[in-house]
């Protein structure tokens, strides 16, 4: 499974999640937001009763919403059902009397210690499933409790039913998923694999050409005498085997095919730099390498010389007056960074490792930078280039 | 001198003998392995330059038998070198990876004959490199570049950066052939011969 399917299955799964969380959360908010207010509507009831509860006697043909008949307070069947009790106090909290009691959770004197305690409050949940008012009225303060217990139950048992929902759901939709993103992914995969399948085929395939084009035109040389033509020719030539040589490289780590073993990078950079010295010079390029001795990365020794000589070349190519070479151990990771002046805009710059991708104002082939992160993935490593201030930095993890 | 030059395109085998027979030296083509094979058992050649995909005889198998002959054997491959190719079995004298110029074949060609014909050998530690057989004594094969660039490190020269390939190839040759002695990078002082543990 490559990176981007990885990625498409963690992001629609989390957009699954997010999504169903927040509908879930809505439907369960507002159902426990209707049972408070239900709740709330017969504590004023009561309220307006001074404690009882005594709704008038709707028949059983008055019809409410939908034809179903009085629901919630205003069901005929609510005086009996309910199950509460209402404590009045008197001289500012000292005497409490109970004006009503239909309760069997607590007895008469547990109900009155229990709403001493709700006085200072107005209206909310108690004791979990307990819906509580306090009221004033004529100099006496009511306090009202009514169990809910009942009434919450379908709406916990459909917080349950949501919860265990959500989580079946995200795993089914974690394996459809699966097939969904092997389904996505394996055109692409396919593409890309035939798109270097036919860049390997193509580079074998212009290789004897470009030699037997070169031979003749020295042939022709050799019997009328060099002209322009025949320099143009061989100039092409050369231009075109130095692509030749760089397609040739692709592929060349990939699938596994790396013998890692320790490989000394430090010593690796520093012969690198040390046979380019020329090249920078001959560009007037200022050089700086900060490398730390005795680096080391379980690697392809081949793979790694070959990727700091697309550093090397990537930076002699493209820095316009300097360039510095870092490389480090940095929390557990081996880090090789590149940094170089380039007249780039400013942000992040991993498109330079797109095959055939450059940036602006280059004239490269864009194939060094997607060969040396073809070696960086062949290793598990990680590698990304951005432009800041001007300039251009590539850092590599491995 | 006499070329034998096998390959299975023929513009090329066409365009290169006409070059070859006026640098080099009397070229004959071949553009499949069983005429290669048939031209090697009919007449003499002083060496074989063979395509590496050429048809219907394995390239490796009419490798071997030249070597059996004491001819020296060039390669011509459509990769870049590679520590992978240039480790295979059965190794060559000479790789000369696709396209090339005359110079280049006629470099690569001049240099497997003159190392052919030198008596010369060289150290890599208790390792003895027989240069005339392209061959660490009792070990593996080593093509012409690699005897190069471990001539080069001998004396103390420095190793272009396309060069370094043949690094990782002779380490792993040296191993083959139970030498402790590698090649390896020291900071200012270029690649060098040392015992595997110092």
């Amino acid at each position: 499974m490559n990176k981007a399917e990885k990625k498409f299955r963690l992001y629609s799964i989390l957009v699954i999640f997010v999504l169903l969380t927040v509908l879930l959360s809505v439907i369960n908010g507002v159902n426990f937001t209707m049972a408070a207010s239900d709740a709330d509507e017969i504590t004023q009831k009561i309220a307006e009763r001074q404690g009882a509860f005594e709704p008038e006697e709707p028949s059983f043909q008055q019809k409410g919403a939908f034809g179903m008949g009085p629901m919630g307070p205003d069901s005929p069947e609510m005086n009996k059902s309910l199950r509460y009790f209402t404590v009045a106090f008197t001289n500012k909290g000292e005497t409490a009397e109970t004006v009503a009691f239909h309760i069997s959770a607590v007895n008469e004197s547990e109900a009155k210690e229990w709403a001493a305690g709700l006085l200072k409050e107005k209206t909310g949940w108690t004791r979990t499933t307990y819906r509580y008012r306090v009221y004033k009225k004529n100099g006496t303060t009511y306090v009202t409790v009514i169990d809910q217990g009942r009434e919450l139950l379908p709406s916990y048992r459909i917080l349950i039913i949501s919860a265990v929902g959500e989580i079946l759901v995200l795993i089914i939709g974690w394996f459809v998923l699966l097939g969904i993103g092997r389904k996505i992914y394996a055109p692409i995969e396919e593409a890309d694999r035939k798109q270097k399948n036919f860049i390997k085929n193509a580079n074998k395939e212009f290789r004897v050409p470009l030699t037997v084009i070169n031979g003749n035109t020295e042939l022709t040389e050799r019997k009328y005498g060099p002209d322009e033509q025949s320099r143009s020719t061989h100039r092409q030539i050369a231009k075109m085997n130095e692509l030749v040589e760089k397609l040739g490289k692709i592929g060349l780590f990939e699938d596994g095919d790396i013998r890692p073993e320790k490989v000394p990078l430090s010593e690796y950079l520093s012969a690198a730099l040390d046979s380019s010295e020329e090249r920078f010079a001959s560009r007037n390029l200022e050089l700086k390498a900060d490398i730390a001795p005795d680096v080391t990365v379980n690697a392809d020794p081949e793979a790694m010389s070959r990727l700091t000589d697309e550093l090397i070349d990537n930076a002699v190519k493209f820095a316009l007056t300097k360039v510095s070479f870092t490389l480090k151990n940095e929390n557990g990771y081996v880090v090789i960074e590149t940094a170089n002046d380039a007249s780039l805009p400013d942000g992040p710059a991993d498109q330079v490792f797109d095959r055939f991708t450059t940036l602006e104002n280059s004239d490269g082939t864009g194939l060094g930078l997607s060969y040396v992160k073809d070696i960086v993935k062949a290793h598990k490593g990680r590698a990304s280039a951005e432009v800041a201030s001007g300039i251009f930095t590539l850092r590599i993890l491995m | 001198m006499r070329i034998l030059f096998a390959s299975p395109h023929r513009d090329l085998l066409e365009c290169c003998k006409k070059l070859f027979d006026h640098d080099l030296g009397e070229t004959v083509t071949a553009f499949d392995g069983t005429q290669v094979l048939y031209l090697l058992a009919k007449e003499s050649f002083d060496i074989v330059i063979l395509d590496r995909y050429i048809q219907r005889v394995d390239s490796r198998e009419i490798t071997e038998r030249v070597h059996r002959k004491n001819i020296p054997v060039v390669i011509l491959t459509y990769d870049s070198l590679s520590a992978h190719i240039l480790t295979e079995e059965p190794v060559p004298n000479a790789y000369l990876p696709y396209p090339f110029d005359s110079e280049k074949i006629s470099g690569v060609i001049s240099n497997v004959l003159a190392k052919a014909a030198s008596g010369e050998t060289l150290k890599a530690g208790k390792a003895e490199i027989e240069v005339a057989k392209f061959r660490i004594k009792d070990g593996p094969r080593l093509t012409a570049d690699e005897i190069d660039v471990l001539k080069a490190i001998a004396e103390g020269k420095s190793v272009a950066s396309k060069d370094r390939v043949f690094i990782s190839s002779l380490n792993a040759k040296l191993a083959k052939a139970g030498s402790d002695t590698r090649i390896k990078y020291r900071a200012k002082k270029g690649f060098e011969q040392v015992t595997e543990n110092e």
